[in-house]
């Protein structure tokens, strides 16, 4: 069984990438503007529609590479556990969708449904991570 | 190599007649009286509009997850590598019509929505388009034997 459609190994390098852009952008407009751009007037500024767009779009990038990129060896055991913590991800980013929507209402509720985006991709990354490691620290201690 | 964390068979069943309960319930929304229109919004938790959206959301929500996670009849090989192919591309459409639509449009709570419908809704309609494809070579496999 073979996986498809993933990315290159080399993929996951991007992915880190774009994050520490994101965050050295963001350290640099915090300089730049140190009070935020909340308090630079009642005009609406341009570049804060712009370099919201540009943060979730880069981070939303950066995580599907870190995701899915293929591993150094693909095997059975890896398509297994990426399929086990795909859909435990989606289970995790319903569930909590439920309860957002059961409990909050109004305008707080999209800014924070908001965030419900890249909830999947997360737990995903973090679930598989640990599974590989568990996976490669009991295949190190059967070769010993 | 076996699929891990499903619900059983007939949850299939349930998950459609909870979707299919959620339709009408919304087309004849202002009907029922949940027009939200010149209503003042409440800051209590369980004014009417709320409970609405809480319910057909739950309904549809819980509706399309059970459709989707339902075992099939008969779980084998080539089954599971149909819902990991799936799976994966619900979550690449997703996340490319949420970056299409976040630089095209300015109307976030409609984005959010879809954000939510779309993962499970693709996933479903891919996965039963390959099932059928899959049972449609099979026959014809045994047709010519």
């Amino acid at each position: 069984m073979k996986s498809r459609f993933l990315f290159p190994h080399y993929c996951r390098l991007i992915g880190y990438l774009c994050f520490v852009i994101d965050i050295l952008k963001a350290v640099a407009l915090k300089f730049i503007y140190p009070q935020g751009f909340a308090q630079t007037g009642d005009v609406p500024n341009i570049w804060m529609n712009i370099t919201n767009d540009f943060n979730i779009i880069i981070v939303i990038i950066g995580l599907l590479l870190i995701a899915f990129s293929k591993e150094k060896d693909e095997d059975e055991h890896i398509s297994q556990l990426r399929l086990d913590s795909l859909q435990w991800a989606i289970y995790v980013n319903y569930c909590l969708f439920l309860i957002l929507v059961v409990l909050i209402h109004g305008f707080k509720f999209l800014e924070i449904v908001a965030y419900n985006v890249i909830t999947p991709l997360i737990f995903f990354i973090i679930r598989f991570r640990w599974k590989v490691f568990l996976l490669n620290r009991s295949l190190a201690k059967e070769s010993n | 190599m076996k699929s891990h964390f499903l619900f059983p068979h007939w949850f299939r069943y349930l998950g459609l007649a909870l979707f299919l309960i959620h339709i009408p319930i919304v087309i004849f929304k202002k009907e029922m009286g949940f027009s939200m229109h010149g209503e003042t919004e409440s800051d209590s938790l369980f004014n009417s509009h709320h409970i609405f959206f809480m319910t057909t959301t739950l309904l549809m929500a819980i509706g399309l997850f059970f459709i989707a996670f339902a075992k099939e009849r008969i779980e084998d090989e080539q089954i599971f590598k149909l819902r990991l192919d799936s799976l994966q591309w619900a979550i690449y459409v997703n996340y490319i019509l949420l970056v299409v639509s976040l630089i095209l449009s300015k109307d976030t709570e409609h984005i959010l929505f879809l954000n939510l419908l779309v993962p499970l809704v693709f996933f479903i309609v891919r996965f039963r388009w390959k099932i059928f494809q899959n049972n449609r070579l099979i026959n014809k496999e045994e047709g010519q034997v």
